[in-house]
């Protein structure tokens, strides 16, 4: 090595105080462009899981990770992205149902170790979680926030008819639907019965329309039912409700059940006959009881199943009108029972003697009687000639329409050219309402003691009431009914004034005192809820399986405090909805071979 | 822009018209009118500058589509070109003649859509894709997630958890029409 190479490196000492030939980032570094698409930003309280990122990445960038539990709406996992696949094209973003995933301006991050480019946006806190600037979507969307809408009869005329209001996807309008659904499978938690919802939608999307409706008849014996009326919870978190129209999954399960006009060629069950030899008797037949009866019956069980109407279904029968649930789509559901071998004993009402007596020919009893006792408004004058129970006027009305029972009066009663006024908000109210609109009342009345955001019917009835000219006062709170001289009734109300309950409560009604409102009418309908009746049954077989209200409690596999007794339906769950009865008939399908030990 | 795509139509039949913005225009004509049309454009009209020029695929229709966008700077407008090609021989004619940077845009969609342009200098001479065996990766058919699946690896550690599956586990989601 010669003396100058030796000396070289020392040379560069020479420029030791001079000024440096480099710049400094800090002098050069300019802002991002606004819309500059850098590291992931995620709003993890607003994510719900749903997956859609994970399944659009071209790059597999997307991983789903597990974060916290699964809820009704939040499958609970949350997007890890993998930073060394992750080309930011900002797919992800723009298909993000819930809006919640964006991408920074910031796009400079320095570090040694690798795995850290892998992190959970909005979870692995990093500083720009906060940023505004970057890409967050909202410009356009990758997904169709609008539903396919259906057709219906119009509303000024149908109030004059009994046919069915709603008309049915085509399978053109159908198929359409069912590709909007992102098939995250969230609202699956939301259904009580657990449906195969994205399965069953994404047959029906496919045209395989036998798979479809046996995807649906593993959890559901009245699915045609359910695709009319059901209070689809599915809907309510529905990945796209967060910013557009949930998938109409009701419409979409009637599509697939009405293709076939008999089921009973159609679903092919597969299961062990574990019941041979064993006999259940079910008593009711709304939708708790057919559940138990027609998933037990194909295991092999003799089933008996008692209705005290002529008629099975229910609530489903009396309570919904026809022109929301008909006849022929309730007798079908009837016939797969019947296919399935069940024993139906309509007309068959159960007291206290026969009940022993089921239970001492039968291996397990299920009791689904329902919610047969409507409540009363406990106003002063409700004892007046001319004001009803919506479940007597439902009930009456159905039985005099669709069966030949002698128990009811001929004439109904809201004639034509009265004025009627129902007092309630839920389902049954907007149901006594319409009921009366087409027997022929010249005008109707809902009267509610909340606001019409507080209403619990569904909020496709209550646009339907109106669309028929069905009038809704809102925060009016009745006082007593009197009696006009000229024989009508009078509605006294006060107003109410909403008043901020506990949280997560809805605001209550407070009575504004001093003012005293008049609604003059013809008939006043009660629809403000129904209670239990077991008066059936005996005092002691009352104590042992019901509370002093005449609620049944139930363990985990449905049964009762006395041995061998099952129950469902609304006398056991709170919601009083169909597809809940549903729902806790599968827990006893399940519950009375476990009981039995057949399993 | 009405009144020039009129001018336009008593010179060449103009298929469809779409006024996207005031100032752009977008006008679709049968392939063989394209190449007379843009050199009528670049010889006789403000639109003689090529701003852009791609394909997009329309496998649904068995067509490829050009889109030459041009721009008459001193109008402040543009004019896209829409010219619909067979996509099972998709060749078209060569506008390098007219633009010499539309060389670099015919290799590039060659490469990419594999649409060539006879003629055109550098057909064939890899732009991106060096050693590339596989169909075209602009074509819609070329399964991009597979690709990215086989080509790179995936870190180590890397689980993913299916929502629905999570969902089913989690809320004890049954079928009773079977035995499970």
């Amino acid at each position: 090595m010669s003396l100058k190479n030796a000396l070289a490196p020392f040379g560069i000492w020479a420029r030791a105080l001079a000024r440096p030939y480099t710049i400094p980032v800090e002098d050069i570094m300019r802002a991002p462009a606004d819309r500059y698409r850098g590291w992931h930003t995620n709003d993890a309280e607003a994510c719900i899981g749903c997956g859609s990122c994970s399944d659009i990445c071209q790059n597999a960038a997307i991983d789903m990770v597990v974060n916290r539990d699964a809820t009704k709406g939040d499958t609970g996992l949350r997007p890890m992205v993998d930073y060394g696949r992750c080309c930011w094209c900002a797919l992800c973003v723009d298909v993000c149902p819930s809006g919640s995933l964006g991408l920074s301006s910031e796009y400079t991050w320095v570090d040694k170790d690798p795995e850290v480019f892998r992190y959970v946006p909005g979870v692995d806190k990093k500083p720009w979680d906060d940023d505004t600037k970057g890409w967050h979507g909202g410009e356009w969307d990758l997904i169709n926030h609008d539903r396919v809408p259906m057709s219906m009869l119009p509303g000024e005329t149908r109030g004059q008819t009994w046919a069915e209001v709603v008309l049915g996807y085509s399978e053109e309008e159908a198929q359409r639907e069912a590709a909007r659904c992102l098939e995250c499978g969230i609202c699956t938690a939301a259904c009580p019965a657990h449906m195969h919802i994205p399965e069953y939608i994404g047959a029906i999307r496919d045209g395989n329309y036998e798979q479809a409706v046996n995807l649906i008849y593993e959890t559901n014996p009245m699915p045609e039912m359910c695709g009319k009326v059901c209070t689809r919870r599915c809907e309510d978190v529905c990945a796209h409700a967060k910013q557009g129209e949930p998938v109409a999954i009701r419409w979409l399960k009637r599509f697939a059940t009405e293709r076939f006009d008999d089921l009973r060629e159609v679903i092919k069950a597969d299961v062990a006959p574990i019941g041979v030899g064993k006999r259940v008797a079910v008593i009711g037949g709304g939708p708790s009881g057919i559940t138990v009866a027609y998933y037990l019956a194909i295991r092999g069980f003799e089933v008996n199943l008692y209705e005290a109407l002529p008629t099975l279904g229910g609530a489903t029968f009396f309570g919904i009108p026809k022109y929301r649930f008909p006849m022929p789509s309730l007798e079908k559901q009837v016939d797969m029972l019947r296919g399935a071998g069940v024993k139906l004993h309509v007309n068959s009402p159960v007291d206290a003697a026969l009940f022993e007596e089921l239970r001492s020919t039968h291996d397990a009893v299920f009791i689904g009687a329902g919610l047969m006792r409507g409540k009363a408004m406990r106003v002063e004058g409700e004892d007046a000639p001319g004001v009803v129970n919506a479940l007597t006027f439902l009930l009456e009305h159905h039985l005099r329409n669709n069966t030949d029972s002698d128990k009811v009066s001929k004439e109904p009663v809201v004639l034509p050219g009265m004025k009627v006024a129902v007092v309630g908000g839920g389902n049954t109210a907007i149901d006594a309402a319409r009921v009366s609109l087409r027997l022929g009342a010249s005008e109707v009345v809902i009267s509610y003691r909340r606001r019409k955001e507080d209403m619990p019917a569904d909020w496709e009835e209550i646009e339907d009431a109106e669309h028929e000219n069905i009038q809704i006062d809102v925060q009016a709170i009745p006082l007593r009914i009197e009696q006009t001289p000229d024989g009508r009734l009078d509605l006294i109300w006060g107003p109410a004034e909403m008043v901020a309950d506990k949280p997560g409560a809805r605001p209550k009604p407070v009575l504004v005192e001093g003012v005293e409102n008049h609604l003059v009418v013809d008939r006043i309908i009660g629809a403000i809820g129904q209670g239990p009746n077991l008066r059936w049954l005996s005092p002691e077989a009352q104590g042992t399986i019901a509370d002093k209200w005449g609620w049944i409690k139930v363990n985990e596999d449905g049964m009762t405090g006395m041995p061998g007794v099952f129950a469902g339906g609304d006398l056991v769950n709170e919601t009083a909805d169909a597809i809940s009865a549903i729902a806790d008939g599968l827990r006893v399908v399940q519950g009375i071979p476990r009981w039995l030990g057949l399993q | 822009m009405n009144e020039f795509v009129q001018e336009i139509q008593a010179r060449f039949e103009v298929l469809w018209s779409n006024p996207q913005r005031p100032d752009l225009m977008q006008i679709g004509v049968r392939q063989v009118n394209a190449l007379p049309l843009l050199t009528w454009l670049k010889s006789n009209t403000g639109y003689f500058i090529l701003n852009h020029f791609s394909a997009v695929d329309w496998i649904e229709d068995g067509e490829f589509q050009l889109t030459y966008l041009l721009t008459d700077y001193a109008a402040r407008r543009s004019l896209m070109v829409c010219v619909r090609i067979d996509r099972a021989a998709p060749t078209a004619e060569s506008v390098h003649h007219l633009w010499p940077e539309a060389v670099t845009y015919e290799q590039e969609m060659f490469e990419m859509f594999g649409i060539s342009f006879p003629g055109s200098p550098r057909q064939g001479v890899d732009l991106l894709l060096e050693g590339w065996e596989d169909i075209p990766p602009m074509r819609r058919d070329f399964d991009t997630a597979a690709f990215a699946e086989e080509a790179f690896g995936f870190r180590p550690g890397r689980t993913h958890t299916n929502p629905r599956d999570r969902v089913a586990i989690a809320f004890g989601q049954k079928g009773f029409l079977h035995d499970h």
